[in-house]
This record gives structure tokens, sequence and C-alpha cells, in this order.
């Protein structure tokens, strides 16, 4: 075989792959993309239900409700808009109202959504421990700004 | 043919590279929802005039006005370097009310300091012991907390100001 | 103070790189002295990490960097870990092993001295470009503003062995890649033909590989244990990023190899060495500019990522612009003959980089989607799952069939042994595969892994007579590592495929039964620990034979920073791991996850196997 012919039949050898590979992404990204919204932005696109999308905000105050053992009501909110999440299952350790999180679900009829995953993001900056402790001591730990 | 094959790799990096660009340019953060962590209200408190020991100024009477609350101390360094852009904020926006709590700070030592540094504070309040401090989440000096007309927190700083924050975060709100 | 001899020993160290970098008509530097200057540069930021060490470990929040990041009450191990749990702590480990990867260079290289010293030239450069990082954006040495006793913290999901040392592994392997980069820059701009450069390529990006490798593990088994998702790899874009200096690197060590028929293809092989370093940088750049996140992520801070785009655009654009100005013009004179190692070798590296091609378009499709369109999208496992592993298919079946390929010829040797054997096997397999539960992908791994394994041992025992001796491991290291491979994919397959997953509501007392063993819920323990309280439900497991062991997944409370981790309890055995977390509780009943995870085991002996061969790759004939 001359050489020719090799490198002839490694670059459509490569072209083929490449070509698969393309064809892979492509119907993959099709297929396993999953959108990303704020509440504001989920009521002002108005999107077909049953379709699964991430959803990202802070959990609103006093809305967390355990209905019973791993199936809870909250609302996610982006000071704005709101919106009612379902979620059966274990929630984060970092779960807590107020706190912010990414929520991925189905949206409903009704734009609420049926989460199948919650994320918790992480709190970068704590208070330190001594201001906490008299916080505690004081009750007052609620106060405090960030 | 082969010098077309070579160039690929930088082409491909600057594309990359320009995406990258825009996106940070553009101030993007795919995750980020928006804050929700200001926008509370700022908490009660009582405190003496450090010139005048019958005037006290209550924190109800900050309401239905711009309010600058910072809090220094003559043995904080940091708190001097930032001292003379009071007065800065003062010039620009002057209808705000600055408060300054005089912390953990002996009140001669207060009263001097002002004296050197001049004095850009429309009220300075008495925080002998901290308690006000403490409300407010105070950790370190200085540290600096707006409060709008409703008496809701919407800025806080902790440590120096600076000019550029005074540009792009502080005078943006009026 | 501390912080004042730490940042002076850092510019002091840039300062003496600088001079290292002065062309030879200024002034003329004995290669003595520019050894004496590069190493004590090297010692200076050496210097400077420990004096962040020392800030740390004393508690010292006059530094801003040991403020934001400590904290007095964190056992010992934890503050110094902390030094490099921060951005800007990690970045200067980062510069400190650029330059200490640059001071072993220049004890160990045997090469002229010409070429040494333009490798340490453009070495002393990348060490410079990221000391301007550090000085101009991300100061770990800042003075701390605000008077304060106390320190922040560190986010206790990262306070852990696995991920103290992950960290510094990673970047061993990541910073590796300068030397490989710095190599492949020097044997474009050197004049002589000499050829040491390959040898030395080939001993370097094999150590950074190894180093890459243990990362990687380290990182994905503190995910298994820490997170409690009941996996080990999640498609994180964090994940993604290390995976492609990853291949790439495997790519670089393979088409080294080539040097074994004598057909060093050098275009390659820079390209290759550029791209290794590149995806590095690319890495680290994603992650810390914040552009993606999760959770080893560190706050975004636009000027700083702004200023690692530069640096990634300068390395690696200038890296690509020498390869297309002074690209080797040595004929290589492949000879393919298509049924050969060689052109084994060319297919599976052309098919690792369309795998590197495709995770890369996955991490950064989000960010292009958005400056395009501006809606927001995530790229998931799934995407990664259906795209990567039918890439990497046919390159696993090419490893089975390796071993039977001979480097010159056509013939293919010992051909009738290996048929027999991966025949009988396949059958074997299929046949217990559909007696159990069937699972085409399952197959498909369990077959790829046990016909690499096979045919790996075949060619041992068929062609190196056993012996005891270092020569004996030494020869047969790359089938050793293959088998490595063969393992891991079959760990990979059933832990993936086969994983089992259980919900339950049990109260203390309550007993169940999985698989044919017992568990039982024994007690719940509260305990206080130096820095956290723990909460651990205890479960005893329990078959014929009596109780084999108790499992204890709970919960952690880290009171400094008010935080809760969740940590799994996990019963390791040979064949399947018995993964238990603990969920919230009402009314006396928890809520239990199990996981019964098969085969995992194997993943991390996989992982051992081939770190043990590239120390043995690097080990001196």
């Amino acid at each position: 075989m001359s050489l020719r012919f090799q490198r002839l039949i490694l670059i459509l050898l490569t072209l083929i792959m490449l070509g698969a590979a393309l064809l892979l992404i492509l119907f993959n990204t099709k297929q396993n993309i999953v959108f990303f919204y704020t509440p504001s932005e989920l009521l002002e696109n108005n999107i077909a239900p049953d379709k699964k999308l991430r959803i990202g905000g802070y959990v609103k105050k006093s809305s967390f409700v355990k209905k019973s053992l791993n199936n809870y009501e909250f609302k996610i909110t982006d000071n704005t808009n709101d919106i009612v999440i379902f979620y059966k299952g274990m929630l984060p350790d970092l779960f807590r109202e107020e706190q912010g999180i990414v929520v991925e679900g189905l949206i409903d009829k009704n734009n609420n959504i049926v989460a199948s995953k919650v994320y918790a993001k992480h709190d970068e900056n704590y208070m330190p421990a001594s201001i906490k402790k008299e916080l505690e001591k004081n009750n007052q730990w609620k106060k405090n700004y960030k | 043919m082969n010098r077309a094959v070579l160039i690929t790799p930088l082409m491909v990096l600057t594309t990359i590279c320009l995406f990258f660009l825009i996106f940070i340019l553009l101030g993007k953060n795919p995750n980020d929802p928006p804050s929700a962590l200001l926008n509370k209200s700022l908490p009660i408190f009582s405190s003496t005039n450090l010139y005048d020991n019958d005037d006290t100024l209550l924190s109800d009477s900050l309401k239905g006005n711009y309010t600058l609350i910072n809090f220094f101390a003559s043995w904080c360094t940091p708190c001097r370097a930032e001292h003379h852009l009071f007065f800065k904020i003062q010039k620009e926006i002057p209808e705000l009310f600055i408060l300054g709590f005089s912390h953990k700070d002996d009140l001669g030592d207060s009263k001097k300091y002002l004296e050197e540094e001049g004095n850009p504070y429309s009220f300075v309040g008495i925080d002998r012991d901290g308690k006000i401090a403490f409300d407010f989440g105070v950790f370190g000096l200085p540290e600096t907390f707006i409060i709008n007309k409703d008496g809701e927190i919407i800025f806080k700083h902790t440590g120096p100001l600076t000019k550029k924050i005074i540009d792009d975060e502080i005078s943006i709100l009026f | 103070m501390i912080s004042l001899i730490g940042f002076s020993a850092l510019c002091l160290s840039s300062i003496f790189s600088c001079i290292v970098l002065i062309p030879k008509s200024i002034l003329q530097i004995k290669i003595k002295y520019f050894l004496f200057f590069i190493r004590s540069s090297t010692f200076l930021v050496c210097l400077s990490f420990l004096s962040l060490i020392f800030a740390y470990v004393t508690s010292d929040f006059s530094n801003f960097n040991v403020f934001q990041n400590s904290h007095s009450e964190k056992p010992l191990i934890y503050k110094i870990t902390g030094a490099w749990g921060n951005h800007e702590g990690s970045i200067l480990l980062w510069v400190c092993m650029i330059s200490i990867y640059g001071f072993i260079y220049s004890l160990l290289s045997k090469s002229l001295d010409s070429f040494k010293i333009l490798v340490l030239k453009i070495q002393s450069s990348l060490f410079i470009i990221f000391c301007f990082f550090i000085i101009f954006t991300s100061n770990p040495f800042l003075v701390n503003s605000v008077i304060v006793e106390e320190g922040l913290g560190l986010n206790p999901i990262l306070q852990d062995p696995a991920l103290a040392i992950h960290p510094p592994m990673l970047y061993l392997g990541y910073v590796g890649f300068s030397l490989v980069f710095s190599l492949a820059i020097a044997s474009l701009l050197k004049t002589e033909s000499d050829q040491m450069w390959v040898l030395e390529t080939q001993k370097w990006s094999i150590i950074s590989w190894g180093f890459l490798t243990a990362g990687i593990a380290l990182g994905s088994y503190w995910a298994y244990y820490e997170l409690g998702w009941g996996g080990w790899w999640f498609w994180d874009p964090v994940e993604n990023i290390s995976l492609m200096p990853w291949i790439a690197g495997l790519a670089l060590v393979h088409s080294l190899l080539m040097i074994k028929g004598e057909q060093a293809i050098q275009r390659w092989i820079v390209f290759l060495s550029i791209l290794c370093f590149s995806l590095s940088i690319l890495g680290t750049f994603l992650v810390r500019s914040g552009i993606l996140t999760s959770v080893h992520s560190f706050a975004a801070d636009a000027s700083r990522g702004l200023f690692i785009l530069l640096i990634f655009f300068v390395t690696t654009g200038f890296g690509f612009l020498v390869f297309l100005i002074k690209s080797p013009t040595k004929k290589n004179d492949l000879n393919l003959l298509l049924i050969n190692k060689t052109s084994a070798l060319i297919i599976n590296n052309i098919l690792m980089m369309i795998a590197v091609l495709t995770i890369l378009i996955g991490t950064i499709y989000p960010i292009i989607i958005e400056v395009l369109t501006n809606t927001r999208i995530s790229v998931g496992g799934p995407y990664f799952n259906s795209t990567v592993l039918p890439i990497l298919l046919p390159g696993f079946l090419l490893m089975s069939v390796a071993p039977v390929l001979s480097w010159q010829t056509n013939k293919i040797k010992k051909f009738r042994v290996y048929v027999i054997c991966f025949l009988i096997l396949s059958l074997i397999i299929t046949i217990q595969s559909y007696l159990t539960t069937f699972n085409p992908w399952g197959l498909i791994g369990l077959l790829l892994g046990s016909w690499i394994i096979v045919g790996s041992l075949i060619s041992v025992i068929l062609r190196y007579k056993f012996s005891f001796t270092s020569k004996y491991i030494k020869s047969i290291n790359s089938f050793t590592a293959h088998i490595g491979v063969g393992v891991m994919i079959i760990g990979v397959t059933y832990s993936s495929v086969y994983q089992k997953e259980f919900n339950f509501n049990m109260q203390i007392g309550d007993e169940i039964t999985i698989e044919n063993q017992l568990l039982k819920f024994d007690e719940i323990k509260i305990v206080d620990q130096e820095n956290y309280q723990s909460l651990r439900a205890v479960f005893s497991l329990i078959n014929n034979n009596g109780i084999i062991s108790y499992i204890d997944p709970g919960k952690n409370y880290y009171p400094v920073s008010k935080m809760i981790t969740t940590e799994a309890g996990i019963y390791h055995a040979w064949l399947k791991d018995i993964y238990i977390t603990l969920g919230s509780e009402t009314d006396n009943q928890w809520f239990i996850k199990v996981y019964i995870n098969p085969l995992v085991s194997f993943i991390w002996i996989g992982v051992f196997i081939m770190i043990f061969a590239s120390i043995v790759a690097v080990i001196k004939k």
C-alpha cells in the first residue's frame, strides 16, 4: 500500500468518526439539555407542561410545609414572583428558608413544579462563631444582616 | 492543506476565548439568582449624642430619610483610611443623613479623633458597649450601612469604603 | 509580619525568574549562575507558600486570606489544608509547583545545556505570568482592613482528608503538563537535532498523568462518600474539566510509545503537549472565574476571570503559534500497514481527541448558548453518558486486540490462542448475563473489560518468562496498566448499570431484608467531636452467620459555620458496597436510602493498578 493511500484511509476514518461524534452531539444536545429559569422568567415564557427544567431562586420565607416524611411543599422566589414546588425525597443539608437553591423537575399546568432534584447552594460567608453564639443567646440569631 | 490544519487549533482557541470574553463582559452567571438578602428593616436602638448627653437619637426617627450609618473607633486604623471619603459622600449626596457610631471607644479619644480627622457626621452616637453594633450584626470595624426612607437596609459594606465602592455601589442608589 | 515575608519572597522570586529571561545578547549568564537563580527562585516561592501555611497555623487574622478562610477552633490539619482550600492560596500552590517542576528538571535532565536553558526559560516565563496573576489579582498576603479576633471558617464540606490532599494531587498533574509544554516549545525552538526531549517528555508526561489520575480518583472517592448521592461520578463541570487533560495526557503517553516502533511522530506529540497544558489552564480558568458553578467553585470575580482568560489565551496562543511557524518538518515515514500497533495507536489517539472534543463542547455549550441566545441551559449527565461512552467503546475494543498486534509487521502473533480464548470468554459471559439480569450496556462493558484483561494476561504469559525481578515487572508494565483499565471498566459498568436503590422509613429496632441480608436499625448515637457534633444511626448487617458489620450513616453539625453535612455509611466488600444515607426524621421515623453498588471496589483497584503502572514506568530503567 502506498503512503498516500494509507493517509487517505486515515483521513477518511477520522472524518467518519468525527461525523459520528457530531451526530451524537447534535442528537444529544437536543435531548439532554435542561433549561434554566428564574421564577419571573418562567412565568414570562409560558412553558408547555411536562417539560424538564431547572429553576433557581431563594426559598421563600415561611413557605416551607412538610406534608409528611420526605414530602415537602415550598415556594421559590426571586423577590418578584413565586413558584410552588412539590418535592418528594431527601432535602440537601444546606436547605433552609431564604437559602439560594436550584430545583430540577417537571412543570405542570398550573406553573407549579414537581421537583426531582433539589440542589442547595453553598453559602460561602459565615459569621464568626463568637458573635453567633451571643446572637443565639439573646434569641437574635434571625437578625443577621448579610 | 497542511498549513490549514496547523492553523485550526489557533482558530478554535480564538473562538472559544471570544465567547468567554463576551460572557465575562456581560457579567453573566448561569446559576445565580438575584439577591434576597437585603431589604430587612433596621434594628431598634437609641443612642446618646457624643457631644450632648441630653440629646438621644431613636431608630424610628431615621425613617423618612436616607441614612448612612458608619461604625468607627479611634483605635481602628482602617477607619482613618476611609474617613475622608465621608466628606466626599456628604458633598455628593447632601440629602443623606450621615450617622456615626463611636464603637467600644473612650469618649475623649473619639472626640480627639474627630478633631484630628474632621467630623463628617450629622450625628455621632455613642455605642460604648457595642450593643448597637451587635444588633446590626457588625463583626469588624469599619462597617457601613445605608438605610432607605422605609428604614430598610439597602447597602452594607464591611471594611473601609473606597472611591470605587462609592461611585459604583452607593451613588447609584440615589 | 509573616505576610510581609511571604509577599516579599514571592516578589523576589519572580524578579529572580525575570533575570533568568534576559537574552544572551544583553547579559551573558554562566550556566552555574543561571541555575543558581532558577533554584533560589524556587526556594523563595516555597518560602512564600510556607509562610502562608504558617499564617494559617497560627491563625494570624491580620492576613485577610486567613481571616476569610480559617477559624481558630479548627483542627490543625484543616488549618494547614485551608491554605490551599481557597482561590488565592491554591494559585500560590500552583505557582509553587511550576517552580518546583522546573527545579527538579534542572537537577535530573541529561539534555544538552543549551536545550536545558531553553526549557527552564520557558518554564520561568510561565512562572512569572502566574506570579503576576497572584500579585495583581489574587494576593493571599493582603492585610486585613477590618480588625477582628476570629476568622470566618472554612466550608465544612471541604473539611475532609480526601479533599485536603485532592487539590495538591490534581495540581501536581495539571502543573506537570507545564513542564511538558515547556519541553515541547523548546523542542520547536531548538537548533540542535538532539532527540533527548522525546524521552524526557515521556517521563514527565507519565508523572503528570499519574498524579492527575490520583487526583481525579481522590476527588471522585470524596464525592462517593461525602455527597451522599450514591454515585462517584456526576459529570459535574469540574469533573469534566479534569477529565479533558487526563484523556489528552493519555493520548500523549500513548503517542510517545510510538518511538518504540521508531516512528516518532513529532508534530503530533508537540501538538498534544501544548493541548494538555492548555486544557489544564482552561480548567483552572473555568473553575476559578466562577463561570461554571459547582461544589468546588469559588466566588465569581470578573477581573480575575479576565486575567486568567488572558493567560490562557497568551500561553496557548503562543504555543500554537510557535507550532504553526516552526512545526517539525521532518518527513514522518509512517508505515501504517493498517493492522499493526502504530495504526491502532493512531486510531485510539483520534478517538481520544474526539472524546475530549465532545466533553469540551458539552462543558462550554451553556456558555455559548447564553451568549448567543440569552437563555440559560445546563448540560447534565445524560448528555455525556450518551455521547462520550459510544465514542470510547471502539477505543476499548482496540485496546483488547492491541496486545495481538506487532509494531513492524502486519503479522498477528499467536492469533489462534487469542481467538479461542476470546470466544470461550464471550460465551461464558453472555450465558452468565442471560441467566442473571440482562442489560445490553452491562454485557458490553463486561465483555470489553474482560477481553482487555484476558488479552493482556495471555500476552504476558506467552511472551515473558515469569520471574520476580524488577526487569520483569518493567517489561509487562503496559499490560499491567491495561489490566487496570479492564478492571476499572468492569467496576464502572457494574456499579452504574446494576446499582439498586431502596427507600425505607425506619424506627429504632426495625429490621429490613435486602438481598438475603438483614439490616437492623440499632440506635442513634450523638457524639461531640473536636470541631463538630456527629449524629450516627447505627445499623447492623446480619446474614446467616451472624453480624457481618456495622454501618453508621449520619450527619455532622458544624457549630462554627452552622452547617450540617451528610455522611454516608458504607460497608465495603469486594463484590458490593452497601451504601446508606440518613434523611430527616418525623415522629421517630427516619428516612433511609440504601444503595447497593456492585463492584465499586473494582474501580479503585483499577485506579491503583494504573497508578502503580505509571510509577513503574517512571522509575529508572
